[in-house]
């Protein structure tokens, strides 16, 4: 066999225990050839040597390499913890590697608070996050027990949910929030007094100076760097900002180039610009992105666009279809007009840009799929891969039919484990609630699918959502949709190359394939001869990236 | 705590209604420092003899109004308006076309902006229509529930049924909200800047505001039509309409309180409508 010997210093080959590839030639091999960052060989040490390098790297050489992990729709606020204390229910791993607990009972939250405070100065804000009280046995959180804390900060409890923030009488007396405030969303207790609850972001704005420092920090620099950490830390080597709303203007977009092209920066990002919203006409938002593609960069893409077409199925505003919610107020709430939905995906779909739409609800789902058939019938893209995320609810028939239209699916598949016990008793009740999130259907009528984290919602991890959609367990242990479990190699193959390709970036990731990127997450073991209840505790090491390692910093504390 | 607050109106309805047009004749209809915040320029289309800047996210007039995109958020908008230096007189934020107006309402709680009240408007032609689409029903449902004042668009080319119809339904869903036809109505009700009148709208009553069309009996020369503006009571808060003068051409009048706007059109006469709060 004849070899190019032209070797660089940069050639490198890699060991391993166990290679898994995620293409279906070549599944397996002990050994991957690196050369300029890309795979040049997976198979055997020898196979790999026949190329002519002699550099070979045994640091994996216990290792279980994966074809590096691909999340398709998470956001960059996920670098948020980084700068707001953490606490929420379940330990959670911050960007520097640190797991920090979880907080059990409100007399915790209030520990946490006051030790925020303690080093915080006098009068300044205390502002905390990812507090999931659906969990907690104990007494509804209050201000009084945040005043347990301290009596000299504001502070501001912003809970994981979203739609709910708690703030201390400190907080109350600052913004003049007294009995009787007419703001809808600031709650109130039996004598008439604000309890500290304000509901939905109106309210919590009233809260000014802590909800603009909570917005403010969604746009730093820093929080994007932090954003990769948290991706590395998770193995994650190709993660997509689904929602973008910076890179469609200057200032952003360099932001986004030079933070991800910085050689520290260890995980590729796939901006997905939230087009509704940061820019207003939609063939402009085209322009824009073909601007700039061509100066995006090998760890910066902008190959798709997002919309949102409805809210939360846990917060009542996904829209669905009859019978509706099984408890609960409906405040299914269309985020654009289901008519006019066609017009403004016609320029992106017109353009070859890949369209991925938050539908949450049956209805919506309909409506996308409707509409991308319409599209399709205007203008033929065999290859056009629009994607329906979330597509918790989707039906079967919903499936089928996105199915022969050429679309994808990225499932919510985490909802299974952190709320699934809440959808079986109070949002869509256990019939529909067995059947969110398919995938199990999905992969027996052949739509392809991914799943995603849409961290910071859940945190990063395609360990953990392999293990939702293999075993369907709730949080209380419940199976959750038995006929909806896939296999461990079903699982591996969406949170990798299915992932991919519906980012229109499988020639490039998702994937140990020649002439890709040599991308890969480090495992401790392999995932598919573990206990499937143990996949989610797989230690990551960290990932390799273009052929350079990048580790996970090692718990200190 | 004590700094004025900035009256701030909430303008919702479906698709179509007439926000955009409504928006678009406000800002150039003689009213200064109004900001508006609307969800995209994408129908605004203000003559670009008024526009004095234009900066990604707003537009600013020479007339001192202001339009605003919400760009991130409703709330950043906000929050930058306020921190304008000249901060505007009164807001008003544009609803999408499917948005809740009571759930964007309640940003007008935030500090330094007071709640004025909601302006919903239903086309006329459309509205039975569309609530018999499943889809959309329940989103028409909660605009209407949402307002303080509900107009209605569109009267002019809606059949006689249609408006009917519309109007049943409406009643049925927000029996004791003011009504009116006339998107002139609904300026006045910004330019009167009653919110507490909005925000509790008397029991019924919907004859808070009279709107009457005056026709001259003839052609009226330019100073003749000038005089008689000038001498309309006080009472009167708005006067809008085309007029066909001695000369035969057309004017477009626009009066707001001390504001006249006397402007050339191509137009078929209407006679002025005269808004007056008494």
């Amino acid at each position: 066999m004849a070899s190019k010997n032209s070797t660089s210093t940069n050639d490198v080959i890699y060991t391993a225990r166990l290679i898994r590839t995620a293409n279906p030639s070549r599944p397996t091999g002990s050994a991957i050839a690196v050369r300029d960052g890309k795979v040049l060989c997976v198979g055997t040490l020898d196979e790999c040597k026949a190329w002519g390098i002699t550099n070979v790297d045994t640091r994996f050489q216990n290792k279980i390499l994966t074809a590096g992990f691909v999340e398709a729709h998470s956001h960059v606020m996920a670098g948020m913890f980084h700068f707001i204390p953490y606490v929420g229910w379940f330990p959670r791993m911050m960007p520097n590697g640190v797991v920090v607990p979880g907080v059990k009972s409100t007399e915790e939250l209030a520990e946490r608070v006051r030790e925020v405070a303690s080093r915080t100065p006098l009068g300044e804000s205390v502002i905390v996050a990812g507090f999931d009280p659906i969990y907690l046995k104990t007494e509804r959180l209050s201000r009084h027990h945040l005043d347990a804390a301290t009596t000299e900060h504001p502070v501001f409890v912003f809970h994981a949910s979203g739609h709910l923030a708690t703030i201390n009488s400190f907080a109350l007396q600052k913004y003049d929030i007294g009995p009787g405030h007419p703001a809808p969303g600031v709650g109130f207790d039996d004598s008439g007094e604000p309890n500290g609850e304000l509901r939905e972001p109106a309210a919590m704005a009233l809260s000014k100076d802590e909800f603009r420092a909570l917005g403010r920090i969604i746009f730093e620099k820093d929080t994007l760097i932090q954003y990769g950490s948290s991706m590395r830390n998770a193995g994650i080597t190709t993660a997509t900002d689904l929602g973008a709303t910076i890179h469609l203007n200057d200032e952003g977009f360099n932001l986004a180039s030079t933070v991800t092209s910085s050689e520290d920066f260890p995980v590729r990002v796939v901006a997905a610009s939230r087009v509704i919203g940061s820019v207003n006409d939609m063939q402009d938002a085209v322009e824009r992105i073909r601007l700039a593609q061509g100066k995006s960069h090998n760890k910066l893409h902008l190959p798709i666009v997002k919309m949102v077409l409805d809210g939360s199925i846990q917060g009542f505003t996904a829209v669905i279809q009859w019978p509706g919610y099984i408890t609960g107020e409906d405040h299914g709430l269309f985020l654009l007009p289901p008519e006019q939905v066609v017009d403004y995906l016609r320029p992106f779909h017109n353009a070859g840009i890949g369209i991925h739409c938050h539908c949450n609800g049956s209805t919506t789902s309909q409506v996308f799929i409707d509409a991308i058939e319409q599209l399709l019938r205007e203008t033929p893209w065999l290859d056009h891969r629009h994607t329906v995320t979330h597509a918790q609810l989707i039906t079967q028939a919903q499936m089928r039919k996105a199915r022969n239209l050429g679309m994808c699916a990225n499932f919510f598949v985490n909802h299974v484990f952190y709320w699934g016990d809440q959808h079986r008793d109070i949002t869509v009740g256990p019939d529909r609630a067995h059947g969110m999130n398919p995938c199990g259907s999905a992969d027996r009528m052949g739509l392809p699918y991914s799943f995603h984290t849409d961290a910071p919602v859940t945190p990063p991890g395609h360990l953990h959502t392999m293990w939702c959609a293999v075993n369907r367990r709730t949080a209380t242990g419940e199976v959750l949709g038995e006929n909806e479990k896939i296999s461990v190699d079903r699982a591996f193959h969406a949170a990798t190359i299915d992932a991919a390709y519906q980012l229109h970036m499988d020639h490039l990731v998702g994937s140990l394939e020649v002439g890709k990127y040599a991308d890969m997450t480090v495992l401790d073991d392999d995932p598919y001869t573990v206990d499937p209840m143990t996949i989610r505790d797989i230690n990551v090491w960290g990932t390799v990236l273009g052929g350079i390692p990048y580790e996970r910093p090692v718990q200190t504390s | 705590m004590t700094a004025p607050r900035i009256p701030t109106f909430v303008i919702g309805g479906y698709l179509g209604a007439g926000k955009t047009t409504f928006i678009n004749a406000l800002l150039t209809g003689g009213m200064t420092n109004v900001a508006v915040v609307v969800n995209d320029f994408g129908d605004v289309n203000i003559d670009a003899s008024l526009i004095a800047q234009t900066h990604a996210d707003t537009i600013e007039l020479t007339n001192g109004c202001v339009c605003c995109a919400i760009g991130g958020s409703l709330a950043d908008t906000l929050f930058t308006l306020l921190d304008r230096q000249t901060v505007p007189s009164t807001i008003i934020i544009e609803a999408s076309g499917v948005a809740d107006p009571a759930s964007v309402a309640a940003y007008t709680h935030i500090s330094g902006l007071s709640p004025a009240g909601t302006v919903v408007f239903v086309d006329a032609s459309e509205f039975a229509e569309n609530h018999q689409n499943q889809l959309i029903r329940s989103t028409l449902e909660r605009q209407v529930r949402g307002a303080h004042l509900l107009a209605f668009t569109k009267t002019d080319i809606a059949s006689a049924q249609h408006i009917a119809d519309a109007q049943t339904i409406v009643t049925s869903l927000a029996p004791d909200t003011a009504t009116v036809t006339a998107p002139a109505d609904v300026l006045a009700f910004l330019v009167e800047a009653k919110p507490s009148a909005l925000i509790k709208p008397d029991t019924g009553s919907h004859d808070s505001f009279f709107s009457r069309t005056h026709h001259f009996p003839k052609a009226p020369s330019r100073e003749e039509l000038v005089t008689f503006l000038s001498e309309l009571p006080r009472s009167v808060v708005r006067a809008k309409g085309i007029v066909e003068l001695s000369d035969g051409s057309c004017v477009l009048v626009q009066q707001t309180g001390h504001h006249r706007a006397l402007s050339a059109i191509d137009a078929t006469p209407t006679g002025i409508v005269l808004i007056s709060s008494e």
